[in-house]
């Protein structure tokens, strides 16, 4: 008894046994590669199979008979065997090729790594990997055992990795993919045949050998336990990293809230820790640097910036805690162009408030020290009233940032120097110096600066800060003196004047903060010491 | 080899010229055409026609025709063209001068 397949030549339906379908096929395929896909090829072919199909409705009387091997054989040679059609340089050729392809199709068939659960001691990782390899599976087991002398105990890790990682062959297609055979019926069919036997040829062994099966089974169940126990840890782990990203995650997105809004983040170390300093003023920050205009901007693009990385450990925590699905590409290109977005506004913000610099001016004030007879001036300092007001967590070239009833003003050191005066009088310079987007914003800026200091007989008594007006921005001011000392006069220097001295030229080559408490005196090389007595001429 | 080799050149080359001969005058189809080349002992198997077929109907000196058939598929009848027919009378002088000139040749042996 035969299979039959049912094929259609040509738009006509035959039925016709397995072996002669086999053999009808090669022909076809044969010609197929003779004449080739061009058009004049392919039109041949048609012209073939209509011969065929003719020849096949004559030889069967009724629709019902099957076209037999024989059959088929007096077609061909009625047709004529490839070779009679063909020249004999091509028919070597055409030989090479049906060879080469043969041998292509076997290779290029998809081979796939599978564990192989019919032929297996644990796992079946071996005997999946010599399927793979085409090699004997004793020497795939060998080579495991051998790992043990190279990488110690480690080969059973991998051996469990592989156990895990690799799937097991459980259809009939999978199995076929780990030998690397083709997917098509007869292989199929094959495979199934094989396996009907085995399934026979097992079951007489177990009729055999009852206690050795249950020693095999016995491993294997270990064998599993173990990975399954395996697979439960990983899993745990992988919640636990969950877990610390969500609450780190948190913790930070609560420190940025607090920071931006009302100026203080409640927990320092987070991912919000400013350069050190765990407390940023961010309203502050904003108010001094940027003018109003672009505040809301700015502090949007912030939140963004930083808020979005934060977001981003939350989502990733509780998606490794719960498992959900989302549309990851979505999601990530739609947040990265975003946190891009806010990236580029705070750029451009930037490149903007640098307009607001451009330009620089300064305003110089000269004040007489009315001491005609004096001899030596006393400089001091007054009193600092805003140390306790001041916030720490700024620092940028000399300003600070005090808050003073309730408003946050700006103000910062002068600088205080001595140099030798030219007109025989004392004289005190004061250089008030701004930036800004054009000369008359500069002058605006410049006017904002407010710097006190008042002069008592012989003694000039000096703020120690200058400040900004309500509402003044930083612009880079910049407050510097200079008195001018005429030859023979001498000045005084107070222990307080260090905050505000700077650099000051001596003929000692002392340092600013050596200077203090001691009498200089302005010669014709500069000031010296003045020394503690003199010895007077009389 | 080397003879097999130049009788089946030779035979490829008569048979294009046999082909048209045949056809010229009424349309046949390939198994007919075949019958035809048997009866005057030119053997020739069908998968030899076929290509011969296309490429004279491809270079204009044949022509085909769709006929439905009881027994099957459709048939195509091939007729020969115009410039088939002025092809098959040049082919016949060379034909001619070919015979001829061999004839000569073998003569003078």
């Amino acid at each position: 008894m035969k299979k039959t397949f049912t094929i259609n030549i040509s738009g006509s339906i035959f039925h016709i046994d397995d072996d002669a379908f086999e053999k009808l096929q090669k022909y076809l395929q044969m010609l197929n590669k003779h004449f080739g896909t061009a058009l004049e090829g392919q039109e041949i072919i048609q012209d073939i199979e209509a011969r065929i199909a003719e020849l096949f409705i004559e030889k069967t009387s009724n629709k019902l008979e099957v076209i037999t091997d024989l059959m088929v054989d007096e077609v061909i040679a009625r047709m004529g065997k490839p070779e009679d059609f063909m020249e004999p340089g091509e028919e070597e050729a055409a030989e090479k090729q049906s060879t080469e392809t043969r041998y292509d199709t076997e290779q290029k068939m998809r081979r796939r790594l599978y564990r192989d659960g019919d032929n297996r001691v644990f796992g079946g990782v071996c005997s999946g990997m010599a399927a793979y390899f085409n090699m004997d599976v004793v020497i795939i087991r060998v080579i495991f055992f051998l790992l043990f002398f190279i990488i110690g105990p480690f080969n059973i890790l991998l051996y469990f990795v592989l156990w895990i990682a690799v799937p097991k062959a459980k259809t009939t297609v999978q199995r076929l993919e780990m030998r690397g055979k083709e997917a098509n019926i007869s292989n199929i069919e094959k495979t199934i045949k094989e396996e009907v036997n085995e399934v026979g040829a097992s079951y007489n062994k177990f009729m055999n050998t009852p206690d050795g099966e249950r020693g095999q089974t016995r491993m294997e169940r270990f064998g599993d336990m173990v990975t399954s126990i395996f697979r439960v840890v990983l899993r745990i782990i992988v919640l636990l990293f969950g877990a610390v990203l969500i609450i780190f995650g948190v913790a930070s997105l609560i420190g940025f809230v607090t920071t931006m809004t009302i100026g203080h983040s409640i927990f320092s170390g987070g991912l919000w820790s400013f350069g050190g300093h765990s407390d940023v003023d961010m309203a502050a920050l904003l108010n001094n640097f940027v003018s109003p205009g672009a505040h809301v901007i700015s502090a949007i693009a912030i939140s963004i910036l930083v808020g979005i990385p934060i977001l981003l450990l939350l989502f990733i925590g509780t998606k490794l805690l719960f498992r959900y699905k989302t549309n990851n590409r979505l999601i990530g290109l739609g947040t990265f162009g975003a946190w891009l977005l806010a990236l580029i506004v705070l750029i451009v913000v930037a490149v903007n408030q640098v307009g607001n610099f451009r330009k620089e001016t300064s305003q110089t004030i000269t004040r007489n020290v009315d001491c005609a007879k004096c001899k030596t001036i006393y400089l001091e300092m007054n009193d600092d009233l805003y140390e306790s007001l001041i916030q720490n967590n700024f620092n940028l070239d000399r300003m600070k940032v005090a808050t003073v009833n309730g408003n946050q003003r700006l103000l910062g050191h002068p600088r205080f120097t001595i140099e030798k005066s030219s007109s025989g009088e004392y004289l005190l310079l004061i250089k008030k110096s701004s930036r800004g987007s054009n000369p008359e914003d500069a002058q605006k800026n410049v006017e904002q600066i407010d710097y006190n200091f008042d002069q008592k007989d012989s003694t000039l008594h000096f703020d120690p800060y200058y400040l900004l007006k309500d509402k003044a921005q930083w612009r880079q001011q910049d407050v510097s003196m200079i008195l001018k000392v005429p030859e023979g006069k001498s000045v005084y220097l107070n222990e307080k004047m260090v905050s505000i001295i700077n650099d000051i030229t001596n003929t000692e080559n002392m340092w600013d903060g050596d200077m203090v408490g001691k009498t200089w005196i302005m010669t014709a090389n500069g000031l010296a010491l003045k020394p503690a007595f003199t010895i007077s001429k009389k | 080899m080397n003879l097999d080799n130049t009788k089946a050149q030779m035979r490829k080359g008569v048979l294009e010229y046999c082909i048209l001969l045949v056809i010229d005058g009424k349309p046949l189809y390939a198994s007919d055409i075949i019958e035809e080349l048997k009866e005057s002992k030119m053997i020739v198997v069908e998968g030899t026609l076929y290509p011969l077929l296309t490429r004279l109907k491809n270079d204009g000196l044949l022509a085909y025709k769709w006929e439905e058939s009881t027994q099957g598929p459709p048939r195509k009848y091939y007729e020969t063209t115009e410039e088939g027919r002025n092809f098959l009378s040049e082919m016949g002088e060379s034909w001619e001068e070919l015979v001829e000139a061999v004839r000569m040749i073998k003569q003078h042996k």
